[in-house]
């Protein structure tokens, strides 16, 4: 299963590929900064998961995941951000993710479980 | 008389250089420093001293050099040296008056002043008493001149005295003619003189008072300036410490908050691998990192609210509703984007608002928060049914949203009595064009937080701690209409 990280903060995606390489059947397949970059580099489609943080400079999260998911049906995206889910911005619910999680609660475990959950 | 009011010419610095020629004059005619001077003080000094030495050279010419003249070539009578004595007394006095004024002491100077001419004109009605009617006029002057540089009590006790002076001229040219000169002095001189000093006393005293009405509306002018520009830079402060706020709640978000939760992810993970006897540290140091983060965030919202940029507060008093301790209900209908400082200051009216619903609240408390906007004004009430409280015992965090609101133009009303709950309205004007005002932003607010619910139970089957599946509770299909009751 491959897995794509679109987000600002270097730390976070470090995090992302060291969690990605301990789930079993999983791998790294782009790290994007920007909803922009993710938008023009996620070409070949197919099956897999984005990891979006909500929060990024330009585009965001949402409207990125919103146009990824019209361009590419089969991936499922998963909305991060460091928020409360109150404090979520409008169209959070509606652009077409499949979930919102809290980036502290990314681990190899729940990966397997959207994963499951969603197939 | 300083007969112009003064243009304001106060900052040397930033006189425009065709203007240079006339402050200059100004400078040379007013011989006082133009720089570091307080224009109403500095207005006020050389009128002062202007008037005293008209006052002081009209005695002169009047009181002294003229019968000195009279007596020369007219008429030899030891009265014309009586008038003579006195004003030239009064000149003296005058003098010393003047001397008072340059070290700014104008409250003897006046006093000193009023005192002499009370004097002055008794004496001369009394050896002359044709000469009442330009008296009376003379005995008006320095008091209606020196009003605005005393105290009122000693006004009104001059005003006092002075018609107490003039009944005393009156008594004095009516009762006690003696008519020391009139017998002899031929009558010309007499009339001419009061042909000419009745006049000019007049004008001199309408011309106080105009000069009075000057300096009333300059100063007028100058304090309404003032109030706008305080009213300007209390408006600016406030946005730049919203600003600094909302920097700072960036800062913390996108710094400290990442790297910990980047960390949080990776103690998960070494939580994950072999070697259990590292186990409870890595679980006491998940916890400490956990409690850090929830700190930030906590810490984080308080300093401003992240909803409130992207989305306004059709987004951002849903999500403060959804925190507070008692059950909200929203009636945000027809709300738009505003400008910044007025969105933050509603949304920390509304956020104070609720903290006193929820101090003040009994079993069963509910709150109404209902936003009315129209094209001028924007109307946000916050009733409680609480148990109220004693407006006196308000406390500082209301008086704070009072004083915020009113920085940019609105106004707060608290209306509340122990044990009829409370009711917090706040009404701002808003721009002509309440801005993107995009109705589906509105609407997908509404719906996001009908589907959020207010006291939402955390429910969903993927949830492993805090995670909510979104798309497991999708948004309902339904049509925009507002899904509130």
């Amino acid at each position: 299963m491959r897995v794509w990280v679109v987000d600002d903060q270097a730390s976070f995606r470090l995090a992302t590929a060291a969690t990605v390489a301990a789930t079993e059947d999983f791998v790294m397949a782009g790290e994007y900064e920007t909803g922009e970059s993710a938008i023009e580099l996620l070409r070949d489609g197919g099956a897999g998961i984005v990891l979006m943080d909500i929060h990024m400079p330009g585009m965001g999260g949402i409207e990125a995941t919103r146009r990824i998911r019209a361009a590419h049906p089969d991936l499922m995206v998963l909305l991060m951000s460091t928020y409360e889910i109150e404090d979520l911005p409008a169209g959070t619910a509606d652009c077409g993710a499949a979930a919102y999680l809290h980036k502290e609660n990314l681990s190899p475990d729940l990966l397997t479980r959207l994963w499951r959950a969603a197939h | 008389m300083a007969s112009s009011p003064l243009t304001p010419t106060t900052a040397a610095g930033s006189v425009p250089y065709w203007r240079v020629p006339k402050v200059l004059i100004l400078a040379a005619v007013r011989s006082s420093s133009l720089l570091g001077h307080d224009l109403i003080h500095r207005f006020r000094a050389e009128r002062f001293q202007l008037f005293l030495a008209g006052h002081l050279a009209m005695y002169f010419g009047a009181g002294v050099l003229l019968p000195l003249w009279e007596h020369q070539y007219v008429l030899r009578s030891p009265w014309l040296l009586a008038i003579v004595g006195v004003c030239t007394a009064q000149c003296i006095v005058l003098g010393a008056a003047l001397r008072l004024a340059r070290r700014a002491r104008y409250q003897q100077s006046i006093t000193l002043a009023c005192i002499g001419n009370w004097a002055a004109v008794l004496l001369i009605t009394f050896v002359a008493p044709n000469l009442l009617p330009v008296m009376v006029l003379a005995a008006l002057v320095p008091v209606v001149f020196g009003q605005p540089y005393i105290r009122w009590q000693q006004g009104l006790a001059f005003a006092v005295i002075t018609a107490g002076c003039v009944l005393a001229l009156g008594a004095l040219a009516r009762f006690l003619n003696v008519s020391h000169l009139a017998g002899q002095a031929p009558r010309w001189i007499e009339t001419a003189f009061i042909v000419a000093a009745l006049p000019v006393n007049a004008f001199h005293i309408l011309v106080i008072a105009w000069n009075n009405g000057a300096a009333l509306r300059v100063s007028e002018d100058m304090l309404a300036e003032r109030a706008a520009e305080l009213e300007a830079s209390r408006a600016r402060l406030i946005t730049a410490a919203d600003e600094e706020r909302r920097r700072l709640e960036r800062d913390l978000h996108d710094g400290a908050q990442q790297h910990l939760v980047a960390l949080a992810v990776l103690i998960q993970l070494a939580r994950t691998a072999e070697h259990a006897r590292y186990q409870p540290l890595l679980t006491e140091a998940s916890g400490l990192v956990e409690t850090a983060i929830a700190e930030i965030r906590r810490l984080a919202h308080g300093i401003y609210p992240p909803l409130l940029v992207s989305g306004g507060l059709a987004e951002a008093l849903p999500a403060v509703a959804a925190r507070a301790p008692v059950p909200v209900q929203l009636n945000l209908q027809g709300l738009g984007r505003y400008p910044a400082s007025i969105e933050t200051a509603l949304y920390f009216c509304c956020s104070e608002a609720l903290q006193n619903a929820a101090k003040h609240r009994g079993p069963g408390t509910t709150v109404t928060i209902t936003a009315h906007a129209d094209a001028r004004m924007l109307t946000l009430t916050i009733s409680d049914t609480g148990r109220g409280f004693d407006p006196a015992t308000m406390g500082t965090g209301l008086t704070n949203m009072t004083d915020r609101l009113s920085a940019i133009g609105g106004d707060l009303v608290i209306d509340t009595a122990p044990g009829r709950g409370t009711r917090v309205t706040a009404v701002i004007a808003t721009p002509a064009q309440p801005g993107s005002s995009d109705p589906s932003c509105v609407v997908d607010a509404e719906e996001d937080h009908s589907r959020t619910g207010l006291r939402r139970p955390p429910a969903h089957d993927v949830r492993v701690k805090s995670v909510d599946a979104a798309g497991a509770a999708p948004a309902p299909a339904a049509p925009a209409g507002p899904p509130r009751s």
